[in-house]
């Protein structure tokens, strides 16, 4: 599409020269898809130093100066969206587009607006926000294959060894049926063949031959698995090291988590096939190309009959492999709908016990249960209508080589030991067709697969280290300044935030869920990058800090701790692996983790995570807090639990904190009166914007604050729960 | 925050718009400036239960809801109008009259199609979540940019197509 583009931005500057318009003052140039609402088409918006010109297809225009527009915002539809103007109270459509265009679109309003603002604009085009599901990267079918080939000559030995066991195995497997055509009826069994009474000789050479097959599929099947193994080490470590290099837009996007869901099974399909599909498909098309020469050198004619039925079958086979695989995905789709049933009920229990639907329940999952039963019942039917034509077809392969060859047998213009081979062969022949079509859809599968993974492996990440970056002893003083950010195109999130902590400092983020504080912490610790604005540490913008400066000067305490899988003390220690078993200790004495921790029959070496023994909530974010302390950083963020405590691990909690928050930067996201009044000031977030700055005394008396408002309903709710 | 949903008196309403054919409103004599209308159950109905709101410019500031519209019929036509030119706008979902070519390849579909709104070629992937496929032989298409496209009845469409999105269905 890149190119359309330019040739269509050539034409647009071509008018606006006729128009009287300097092109070389151009700063940006739109073009959306859309040319009035809900229709295709094209409308040209035009940056330029002091007005915005819109240029509808038509060739009609109007241009509009900055002074009189007091912004330029988008609103989001469905699938589309406008462009709107507005100009003192007056509002107005100036273009629309559909969400093709959005990204480039919230570019070119952040430019204008810029410009409204006499500010200037960054227009580079590279500033258009990348997101992980605005594009789609098409690797083309033959470069996938190659691409996913280009693994397997890194183990030469392994290729070569496997190239040549499959020549071998291709001609040892034409032998036998020569042998017990041929020969056997006119050499062996025939009163003037050469080897006449010979039967021993040539059976134990059968009995050898089939050994060695089957001893060359076993020496097969290990070194492809070898191979394969390794190739697919290598494609899951270069995908787990690609993402865990990604920004985090990129793993909260819908799209991309269904990507990383199939990453294990998309890993197994190439797999299935490099080990299975390729080798077996050389094989048998070495075969089929084998047999084909061979029969034709003995004799066409009958090659030719042997042939016909050969693209009916093929053709039977594709067809019914497409319809087979509609159904299974079909019964798949019903055995998890089932399933899900199941797991409602059973996680619901309460629920549909409370509300006394067992009935209901009952009958869903029946319902389900019966869908899914008659689509196999389908998938049985379809099975057994299919391969008894196919046996009848290839059996009348066999048939047509009887009757001709028979005929030629007759008239002594074959022998019946060749008319045998030749039945032999067509054995031989029909299986590979029947693989090689279901090859194609192996085929196709490992394709799909491969195109999934090389989209992650190949996948820009929007919050990259720059190559110089510095590396700083860091003191802990923190800005923001005009930050702006969204997580999706044209949902500003926050919007022009500015305020420093400086070092030592605690403050307090408060404001209500979904206010725009934790989006705050993502940005400072650089998760996500700004949309605009920036953040500064020790006044040095974070985009030019390293990842390890940066991260290693920030201790989090986070709302919902992770902890991996491991031990307690391994969790304690995992942002600084190098610690003592006694710095563990001392830092978990710290955080008050201590004796809960030594109260567990396996104490510092309790597994915990998936399998292991279940902490609290409490207990979870005092091991995050032991963890913070033993880091030791400049600065600390704590996002606190809305969660209430008992009385008791609050305060455990809380002592825990004034230590971990002395001499230390902190940022406090937090609820409780008990942190806030300890913090130093308190910036009050509302709807992505800072509304309030001050201590708790401060805002807590200001009259119709946004702090005081909240303060005064969370103290009445005490008092309720006090009273009752 | 209103407690109860109030369901609108047509007599109250008075939709206008703007040169650009943006939405404006004076309920009850008053004028709300810009509003948004939102359907309730955009499968269900698409011209009953109408959530009506006030939109200021700004969208940090909550959009407020004026109320719900029963059915836009009972307003008079003039008005009536007015709101389905701009649920065409806001519910803009393309019917895909013709295919001309449709490339599968690697889970992902491209069509080349003539829809009530124009041409237009799009691209989907992941095929799985963004077929969905709804009562009486419709289905809706989500592309890799979040646009849809809607199909209303997929028996009546060319072969390929078919086979492409039958498995999904
Ligand atoms: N990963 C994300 N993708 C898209 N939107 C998000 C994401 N995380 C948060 N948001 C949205 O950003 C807003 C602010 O969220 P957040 O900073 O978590 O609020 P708070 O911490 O103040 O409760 C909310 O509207 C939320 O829905
Ligand atoms: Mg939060």
């Amino acid at each position: 599409m890149g190119n359309k583009t330019t040739m269509h931005e050539k034409e647009t500057l071509d008018n606006l020269e006729k128009l009287g318009i300097d092109t070389n003052s151009i700063i940006a140039v739109l073009e959306t898809d859309l040319d009035r609402p809900a229709n295709y088409g094209k409308t040209t918006l035009i940056a330029l130093p002091d007005s915005l010109c819109v240029l509808s297809e038509d060739g009609s225009f109007f241009i509009k100066n900055y002074k009189n527009i007091t912004n330029l915002y988008t609103d989001i539809y469905v699938s589309s969206g406008s462009i709107i103007i507005k100009e003192g109270d007056t509002l107005n459509a100036v273009a629309d587009f559909t969400l093709a265009v959005s990204a480039r679109v919230e570019w070119f309003v952040n430019i204008i607006n810029k410009l409204i603002a006499g500010e200037e604009p960054n227009a580079e085009e590279g500033s258009i926000r990348q997101n992980a599901d605005f594009e789609y990267i098409n690797n083309g079918r033959k470069k996938l294959f190659l691409r996913v080939l280009s693994y397997v000559p890194r183990y030469k030995k392994h290729l070569i060894a496997i190239m040549s066991i499959i020549v071998f195995t291709t001609l040892v497997n034409l032998i036998p049926p020569y042998l017990s055509g041929s020969i056997l009826y006119d050499e062996v069994l025939s009163p003037n063949g050469k080897y006449q009474g010979a039967i021993l000789p040539l059976v134990s050479i059968l009995i050898a031959i089939s050994g060695l097959t089957v001893l060359f599929g076993i020496l097969l099947g290990r070194i492809g698995a070898e191979m394969s193994g390794r190739i697919i080490y290598d494609i899951k470590t270069e995908v787990f090291s690609a993402m865990q290099n990604l920004g985090m837009s990129f793993f909260s996007s819908k799209r991309t988590g269904n990507l990383l869901n199939r990453i294990n099974s998309d890993a197994l399909d190439i797999q299935y096939f490099l080990n299975d599909g390729l080798p077996n498909f050389i094989i048998n098309a070495a075969t089929i190309c084998a047999i084909g020469i061979f029969l034709f050198i003995v004799n066409p004619l009958l090659s030719v009959a042997v042939l016909v039925p050969v693209p009916v079958i093929a053709l039977i086979i594709k067809k019914s492999t497409r319809k087979f695989k509609k159904i299974k995905w079909h019964s798949w789709r019903r055995s998890s709908t089932m399933n899900s049933v199941i797991n409602d009920t059973l996680l619901g229990v309460r629920v549909v016990k409370a509300f006394g639907k067992e009935e209901t329940e009952i009958k869903r999952f029946n319902e389900s249960s019966r869908l899914l039963a008659e689509n196999k019942v389908r998938e049985g039917i379809a099975a057994a209508r299919v391969f008894p034509m196919l046996s009848f077809i290839m059996s009348l392969g066999g048939l047509i080589v009887w009757g001709l060859g028979g005929g030629q047998v007759i008239r002594g213009e074959l022998t019946f030991g060749e008319l045998m081979t030749f039945v032999g062969y067509l054995s031989l022949l029909y299986a590979p067709v029947n693989f090689m079509v279901k090859t194609f859809d192996w085929w196709t599968n490992c394709m799909n697969s491969a195109q999934r993974i090389f989209e992650v492996i190949d996948r820009k990440t929007d919050v990259a280290e720059k190559e110089n970056a510095v590396e700083v002893e860091v003191e802990g003083n923190i800005e923001l300044k005009g930050v702006t950010f969204s997580y999706e195109p044209n949902r500003t999130v926050l919007k022009n935030v500015s305020f420093s902590v400086k070092k030592g400092e605690m403050v307090g983020l408060v404001g209500h869920s979904g206010a725009g504080k934790s989006t705050i912490t993502n940005l400072i610790t650089r998760l996500y990058d700004v949309n605009d604005g920036e953040v500064l540490i020790d006044g040095i913008n974070v985009k030019d800090l390293s990842f390890a400066c940066l991260r290693g000067s920030i201790g989090m305490v986070l709302q919902e701790t992770f902890l991996f899988e491991g031990t307690i003390g391994e969790n304690i220690a995992y942002g600084k692996p190098d610690a003592t078993s006694e710095e563990i200790a001392e830092a978990a004495k710290k955080a008050y983790a201590h004796d809960f921790i030594i109260s567990l029959p396996d104490g510092y070496d309790t597994l915990i995570g998936k399998g292991g023994a279940d902490l609290s909530g409490g207990e979870k974010q005092r091991i995050s807090i032991a963890r913070a302390i033993l880091m030791n950083p400049p600065i600390l963020i704590f996002d606190e639990a809305t969660s209430s405590l008992d009385t008791k691990t609050e305060s455990q909690i809380q002592k825990a904190m004034d230590f971990l928050v002395k001499d230390r930067t902190t940022i406090a996201i937090a609820h409780r009166f008990s942190t806030l009044k300890n913090a130093d000031r308190l910036v009050v977030v509302e709807k992505g914007e800072i509304v309030e700055e001050g201590t708790h005394e401060e805002l807590f008396n200001k009259k119709d604050g946004v702090y005081s408002k909240m303060a005064h309903l969370q103290l009445d709710a005490i008092k309720m729960e006090s009273s009752s | 925050m209103q407690e109860k949903i109030n369901f609108i008196n047509v007599d109250d309403l008075e939709f206008y718009t703007s040169d650009t054919s943006l939405l404006f409103l004076r309920y009850k004599g008053e004028d709300l400036g810009r509003v948004s209308i939102i359907r309730m159950f955009p499968f269900k109905y698409e011209e009953e239960y109408i959530v009506i709101r006030q939109e200021n410019y700004s969208r940090f500031d909550k959009e407020n809801e004026i109320g719900i519209l029963r059915a836009v019929n009972e307003l008079p036509e003039s008005q009536a109008k007015l709101v389905f030119e701009e649920l065409k706008k806001r519910y803009f979902i393309p019917e895909i009259i013709s295919v001309s070519e449709v490339k599968e390849e690697f889970g992902s579909a491209t069509w080349k199609t003539v829809t009530t709104a124009g041409e237009r070629d799009f691209t989907m992937t992941d095929l799985g979540t963004n077929v969905r496929s709804l009562a009486n032989n419709k289905v809706m298409l989500t592309d890799v940019y979040g646009n849809r496209y809607y199909i209303p009845d997929i028996t009546k469409m060319d072969d390929k197509t078919q086979k492409v999105l039958e498995i999904w269905i």
